[in-house]
């Protein structure tokens, strides 16, 4: 009953307008997570971006204004940019800024970037609302049959027992649902981390050397030097994903997937 | 010629520079077998120079000397050894027991662990009897009334076992009986060979207590002597400020001192 | 109390060994997955790893982490003569907290891998480092600026250590806004104070310094007895108060610092565990102190593994400063009404 509940309340959050009416021609787009910001640019329309978050590290971006963070949108900062559209990422967090933004008259587009489903159809979307539906399709499609090659490659084997760790003082791995967890199935990996019910789970110590995974593939940040980054798991595999493509949920994935590939192949990536 | 206990040498004292000397040039000295009492007014200097005695306040000038040796040179627990010092203000809200405050006074004596042997316990056993606080001994000091307070940090100086005492108003909560039983001790330590210097404000204790008086006021010496010579009207007059009667004793002829009140 | 401080001693360690026993047996036997002890003792993977290379150095932790705040707490409220006095109190989790926020804020930067670097050589993680600096700098501060006339006066230097522990909590508060989510919680989590798994060597050292320190203490335990006379009233027996105020302030600093630097700000047991144990021994620093570095060590055990174990109700682990207070307090109200 309460998976039921969920996947409604999934399914309800997966896209949500607020405020006014998206206009026919979006000139002016405000985006509130990097992950959004990237979709724009893939979609080639990086020049109607006019103000993104504080974590945009892109260097396209890098003279835009910023109006704040994930979860502390400044409404001022972002009327002053007079946007046609909003684009956020639905939190229990931002939810109070981004209902304000709505309130005082933008037009606010939420996607949730969960699972790669919900990617895709952002991607999608998001090309129809700036009237490139074309280039949104195709963006979504070229993710798809990268994917499905990928597959097709990793099929033949191995299929090492990984952890997808993003975290590590708590343990936080990629469990089988949500992107990261998917794009491991793709790489033909067997998820340690179980069956949790979140994307991101912690996952104890114990439970983690219980699993007994060969590789611990740590995405984003560097290990602390000297010691085994899980204790108890010695003999385990370490590699580093330094870039942030399997970070952000968007059109990078396929670049992400790759270097994970390479990564559990062991072969050293920047 | 034994060094006397202790010999006080023109020493000066002030609390800070901006305050008056609290003690301008005094000496005295305890001889073994001598009970010496430090008499004046408030503010004479006394309990300045108690302190002085015991080395916990040090002079701008003069020098103290325990048993002929200076009392600054001398390592802490060595000193502690020689001289006892009971202080006007003790603190009352202690947790530990009367029998564990007697045992504090054997510190002095005690190792690097500071533990004590049989015999510690037995002298700290012995000075609670003294002090007449052997029924106290295992209740906390701080259920304890300002008498009874007192005759446990008595039984602590006494468990020093140090062959000088200076007890800084030791009779100010006592009863009379408890007063009495204090003056014995310490004048039955004093046949030992033992001294000990009185702060006191009661005059006519005083007398009966005491073989010599030392009278301060305003920080200096103004007599020095055995009581009759000291317990004389001019003189208390002229410290105090106020007109004074001494009469004998009928039963004794100790000086007797009573202030003169008309009413 | 006719029993010489010695033998009261020995009857206090006598009666808390058990109690850590079975401290220990429980944390070793609580954890987020059961343990079949006779797999592991064999040397079934991974049964035997989990045993050895999780749960014993974990409980290590604990025991070394409660034993020094304890003896620290103890050791504190003497010097303060005061019994709300904690370990924190001079300003060393201030100290610790702004180091650990710091070091969290410069992951990624050129500052924080250099540091990262310099922490991997010496064996210990980036915010440890920089907790353990972090504090040393706090305890130079206080000790510094609570002179006055050329002495160390407890009161002053409580009071520079309370301002000072407010001001870095405003440090950190304002650091936690600047940062990410991911940081901010990292952050969040070490200030509340959270056991993890520490190699051999950390432990080792840490070990060594909390017995050190306890030692120190422990000798200097007389001497606390009789700072309860007053500065006045130990100096008349010997005691030289300026020194043992030094001394006991930094063996308690140190064995703050270690703990700190491993755990975060392990809240509640420095405070409680030594009046927990004065309710039951007496005053005495002799019996007090030991007594507190067992009684800490089986507290923090027991808080530990119950925290653990919740980790499999819950799916997530509560920080361990959490269960020393929703523990520690009850039970210590019990105490409480036990006594009076």
């Amino acid at each position: 009953m309460t998976r039921l509940f969920a996947l409604l309340l999934a399914a309800a959050l997966t896209r949500q307008h607020l405020g006014p009416q998206v206009p026919a021609q979006v000139r002016r787009v405000v985006t509130l997570a990097p992950s959004l910001s990237e979709i724009v640019l893939a979609l080639g329309a990086g020049d109607r971006l006019v103000g993104v978050t504080r974590f945009d590290d892109d260097p396209r971006l890098a003279t835009l204004p910023r109006v704040g963070g994930y979860n502390d949108p400044e409404p001022e900062t972002v009327l002053g940019l007079h946007p046609d559209l909003v684009l956020a990422q639905p939190a229990p967090e931002n939810r109070g800024p981004v209902e304000t933004l709505a309130r005082l008259g933008i037009p606010v587009e939420a996607f949730s970037l969960v699972d790669l489903r919900e990617i895709g159809d952002a991607m999608e979307q998001i090309g129809a609302l700036l009237g490139l539906p074309d280039r949104g399709r195709a963006l979504r499609e070229d993710l798809d049959k990268h994917r499905a090659r990928v597959r097709a490659q990793a099929a033949r084997g191995p299929h090492p027992r990984a952890l997808l760790v993003f975290g590590l003082d708590p343990l936080v791995v990629a469990g089988p649902r949500g992107f990261a967890g998917e794009l491991l199935r793709d790489a033909g990996a067997i998820n340690a981390a179980g069956d949790p019910e979140r994307p991101f789970a912690r996952l104890s110590v114990e439970a983690a050397v219980r699993a007994q995974p060969e590789v611990i593939v740590i995405c984003g940040f560097d290990p602390p030097q000297g010691r085994p980054p899980i204790p108890g798991l010695p003999r385990a595999r370490v590699e580093t994903l330094r870039s942030t493509a399997l970070l952000h949920p968007g059109p990078r994935l396929a670049e992400g997937l790759d270097d994970l590939v390479a990564a559990l192949r062991g072969k050293r990536m920047p | 010629m034994t060094a006397p206990l202790l010999a006080i040498e023109s020493v000066r004292y002030r609390h800070d520079a901006q305050s008056p000397e609290a003690v301008a040039g005094v000496s005295l000295r305890v001889d073994p077998g001598e009970v010496v009492g430090l008499i004046g007014p408030n503010a004479a200097g006394k309990s300045t120079l108690a302190r002085i005695a015991c080395g916990l306040l040090r002079p701008a000038a003069g020098s103290v000397q325990l048993r002929g040796d200076d009392a600054f040179a001398l390592p802490r627990r060595e000193r502690a050894r020689r001289v006892a010092f009971l202080s006007q203000d003790e603190p009352a809200d202690l947790p530990f027991t009367a029998r564990e405050v007697a045992l504090m006074g054997r510190a002095p004596h005690l190792g690097l662990w500071a533990l004590e042997a049989p015999g510690d316990r037995a002298l700290a056993e012995a000075a609670l009897a003294e002090a007449d606080a052997l029924d106290l001994a295992g209740r906390p000091v701080a259920q304890l009334s300002g008498g009874e307070r007192q005759r446990v940090f008595l039984a602590r100086a006494f468990a020093q076992d140090a062959a000088l005492l200076v007890l800084d108003e030791p009779t100010g909560a006592l009863d009379l009986a408890h007063q009495v039983l204090l003056v014995r001790a310490v004048r039955r330590r004093a046949q030992s060979g033992r001294g000990a210097l009185l702060v006191l404000h009661d005059l006519a204790l005083a007398g009966a207590a005491c073989d010599r008086l030392v009278l301060l006021r305003a920080g200096r010496l103004l007599a020095e002597g055995p009581p009759l010579e000291v317990l004389r009207p001019e003189l208390l007059g002229e410290a105090y400020g106020t007109e004074v009667d001494v009469v004998p004793d009928p039963a004794t002829g100790q000086p007797l001192v009573a202030p003169r009140i008309r009413r | 109390m006719k029993r010489s401080a010695a033998v009261r001693a020995a009857i206090a360690l006598l009666a808390l060994a058990p109690l850590v026993a079975i401290a220990v047996g429980v944390g070793l036997s609580l954890g987020a997955g059961t343990l079949p002890w006779t797999a592991a003792l064999h040397g079934i993977e991974p049964d035997a790893t989990v045993l050895f290379r999780l749960r014993v150095p974990r409980v290590v932790l604990a025991a070394i982490v409660g034993a020094g705040l304890s003896v620290a707490g103890v050791a504190l409220q003497a010097l303060l003569r005061n019994p709300l006095a904690d370990p924190f109190i001079f300003g060393l989790s201030g100290g610790a907290a702004i180091g650990a926020a710091l070091s969290v804020a410069v992951t990624g930067t050129a500052l924080g891998v250099a540091g990262a670097s310099a922490a991997g050589w010496i064996g210990l993680l980036p915010t440890q480092l920089a907790a353990i600096l972090g504090s040393l700098a706090a305890a130079v501060l206080v000790f510094t600026l609570g002179r006055a006339r050329g002495r160390l006066h407890p009161e002053r230097a409580l009071l520079v250590g309370v301002v000072f522990n407010s001001f870095a909590s405003a440090v950190v508060i304002a650091l936690e806004s600047v940062l990410a989510p991911e940081k901010t919680q990292a952050v969040l989590l070490w200030l509340a104070g959270t056991l993890g798994y520490e190699p051999e060597g950390v432990l080792v050292a840490a070990g060594a310094v909390v017995l050190v320190a306890a030692a120190i203490l422990t000798a200097l335990a007389g001497r606390l007895n009789l700072l309860a006379l007053g500065d006045e009233g130990a100096a008349a027996l010997g005691v030289d108060v300026e020194a043992t105020r030094l001394l006991a302030f930094f063996a308690a600093s140190a064995a703050v610092g270690a703990a700190v630097a491993l755990t975060g700000l392990v809240g509640f047991v420095g405070l409680v565990v030594p009046h927990a144990v004065r309710l039951v021994a007496g005053p005495d620093h002799r019996v007090v102190l030991p007594a507190s570095a067992l009684g800490g060590a089986a507290f923090l055990v027991l808080a530990d593994a119950i925290a653990r174990a919740l980790f499999r109700g819950l799916g997530t682990e509560p920080p361990v400063g959490a269960v020393t207070a929703l523990l520690g307090a009850p039970l210590f109200v019990l105490l409480l009404r036990r006594r009076t």
